[in-house]
């Protein structure tokens, strides 16, 4: 579906001098974004594109739109060339960037699908039954008849996934598509998109949230400075990095040693007559929930909060032993 | 896409504007106020320049009046409908372009459709409707005909200010930031509110005829105050073909310029 061989993209930045001079004689340095990626991406594939800023994930992605062109390297979406065959290519596209609108101001989220639409060559129908389905998933249907200018971000966020997937693309081109969202909203979305997956869509999902990318992509590439660094399962690469989840789990009623004492790593734990508090480290081959069940079992559980290792500490992690030479 | 595909496009763009015309209606009166009162002024001044000279270089009261209309709703339109061409760089140095290059239309047209603008043309109706109706006490009788190719050319006039001013913008591609050109584009077109025969010599043919400036309202008014068989089929028609001529020159130049920039286009963020 998407093949992407030896991708590189060089940008020219202007070395910002007095005014007079950049004027005369401007003065320029080359700052390679991407420096020979290659993947491939199967139908049906999720998969998390990862990396610091400025690693090469949005040109990569505007890349696979046929937005910028590349240096060299071969980019095929759909056995074609989207620099070449954008219209064809971007029909079957749907593409968020999170911190760019795909909204008219004036107008109402209802006359930009309708808008949309015709772009798509859609029937009203089809419109009409989409929006049904993304309302069970994402609250939409109340704000359809508001002026995008009067919509908060949150708001205009979902309006924008909206309009990214109202034509069912096979290609999902996703930077940054959860900024702004609160968090039942981001849950629906995210369960929006697994539901894409299970139908066969393709999803590119380029964030910095670690929980969006375990709850919709098995695979993940990592990007730094320009360069793939990791192409493997999700699971491979928090096995690699190591187990430092935590689940916080608060509780009513007595912990009985035992059940303690079978827990993997207590990094704290508060007991308490009314409601006590612990806190576990999950292993790296266990999932947050079998450590709850476990608890659920002899206690009454109140409230759990995960804690996910930040990316960076992922990254580092990768990076530190992708100098080793071991990354994979 | 077809011609049909992009007419459905625009008469959506066109249809969710002047609907959204009304989620701003008290913007919206305002503007028609500011209109009419600006109506009010030019007539002042015209006024006071027909008392010094009652034909003003070939131009009366009544043909002044229908020529005030037609500036009016040329203005109107291009406001309404192609202003953004001015403003194209910044969709360019923003990268917000890019948004628009995720669709399968062009994003030319995707950005002309998000920023339609129906109220402002709505806006000049009312002015516009105010000099021809003086224009009429005055004893101007148009024929239906006449009204039709001045319309005709009001329309194809202010689509080709449209290319003209994209293709300055779309030089931001390689020069950067492009607004003082835009200015310098808009600063020409003021002269749209004054006939093109107060111009002489080499200004005249560069500006009103390679920029199209006489096409802006003083042929529209010619063919609405004098007719077009006075005015004699010949040369309306000649002046048709000039106009078609100017919109496949500059349409052209602009497509070159998309083309070529498109490929140095580096997006935002990435």
């Amino acid at each position: 579906m998407v093949e992407v061989r030896e991708l590189r993209k060089t940008y020219r930045v202007l070395n910002r001098r007095t005014w007079w001079r950049d004027l005369v004689r401007p003065e320029y340095r080359f700052v390679q974004a991407l420096r020979g990626v290659s993947f491939t991406l199967r139908p049906g594939e999720s998969v998390a594109y990862l990396g610091p800023n400025g690693a090469g994930k949005s040109s990569t992605i505007k890349c696979l739109a046929g937005i910028i062109k590349p240096d060299s390297g071969t980019v095929r979406v759909f056995q074609q060339d989207p620099w070449q065959r954008r219209t064809e290519v971007l029909a079957r596209i749907g593409a968020v960037f999170g911190q760019k609108s795909l909204l008219f101001p004036d107008l109402t989220l209802r006359d930009a699908l309708d808008i949309y639409r015709r772009v798509y060559g859609l029937r009203r129908r089809d419109v009409d039954e989409f929006v049904e389905e993304f309302d069970t998933h994402v609250r939409v249907r109340h704000l359809l008849s508001k002026p995008v200018r009067r919509l908060s971000l949150g708001e205009r966020m979902r309006g924008e996934l909206m309009a990214a997937l109202v034509h069912d693309p096979d290609l999902l081109l996703l930077d940054e598509p959860t900024i702004g969202l609160d968090l039942t909203t981001r849950e629906g979305f995210l369960q929006l998109l697994r539901r894409r997956v299970d139908r066969g869509r393709t999803v590119l999902l380029a964030t910095h949230r670690l929980e969006d990318v375990e709850a919709v992509c098995r695979r993940a590439l990592l990007l730094s400075s320009g360069r793939l660094i990791y192409d493997g399962s999700v699971d491979d690469l928090r096995r690699k990095v190591g187990g430092k989840r935590s689940a916080r789990v608060r509780y009513r009623g007595r912990l009985p040693g035992a059940v303690a004492g079978s827990l993997p790593v207590i990094r704290r734990h508060q007991p308490s007559d009314e409601e006590g508090e612990v806190e576990v480290e999950v292993p790296p081959d266990a999932r947050p929930s079998s450590v709850v069940a476990e608890l659920e079992a002899v206690v009454e559980v109140v409230e759990v909060t995960v804690g996910y290792p930040r990316l960076e500490h992922v990254l580092q992690t990768v990076f530190a032993r992708t100098e080793k030479g071991d990354a994979g | 896409m077809t011609w049909r595909e992009v007419l459905g496009i625009v008469g959506k763009g066109l249809w969710a504007s002047l609907k959204a015309g009304a989620y701003f209606r008290v913007s919206f009166i305002l503007k028609v106020l500011s209109g009419l009162v600006r109506a009010a002024t030019v007539l002042v001044f015209w006024r006071a320049v027909l008392q010094q000279a009652p034909s003003f270089v070939g131009w009366d009261e009544t043909s002044i009046l229908v020529f005030l209309g037609c500036s009016e709703l040329f203005f109107g339109l291009q406001l309404a409908l192609v202003s953004i061409a001015g403003r194209f760089w910044v969709y360019i140095r923003t990268g917000y372009l890019d948004v628009y290059l995720t669709r399968p239309v062009d994003a030319r047209l995707l950005v002309a459709v998000a920023n339609f603008d129906v109220p402002l043309a709505v806006r000049s109706v009312p002015p516009s409707l105010v000099y021809f109706g003086l224009a009429a006490a005055n004893g101007w009788q148009p024929g239906a005909g006449d009204l039709l190719v001045a319309l005709a050319f009001i329309v194809a006039g202010a689509l080709l200010l449209g290319l003209i001013q994209l293709c300055f913008s779309l030089t931001s591609f390689w020069l950067g930031p492009t607004e003082p050109l835009d200015e310098f584009v808009n600063s020409l077109y003021e002269f749209g509110h004054y006939p093109v025969d107060t111009l002489s010599g080499w200004v005249r043919v560069l500006v009103a005829w390679c920029l199209g400036l006489g096409y802006v309202a003083t042929v529209p008014a010619r063919c609405a105050a004098r007719g077009v068989a006075a005015l004699g089929l010949d040369t309306v028609c000649a002046l048709a073909v000039g106009l078609a001529g100017l919109v496949m020159v500059w349409g052209g130049l602009s497509q070159l310029l998309w083309v070529r920039g498109r490929e140095r286009y580096e997006g935002f963020g990435g």
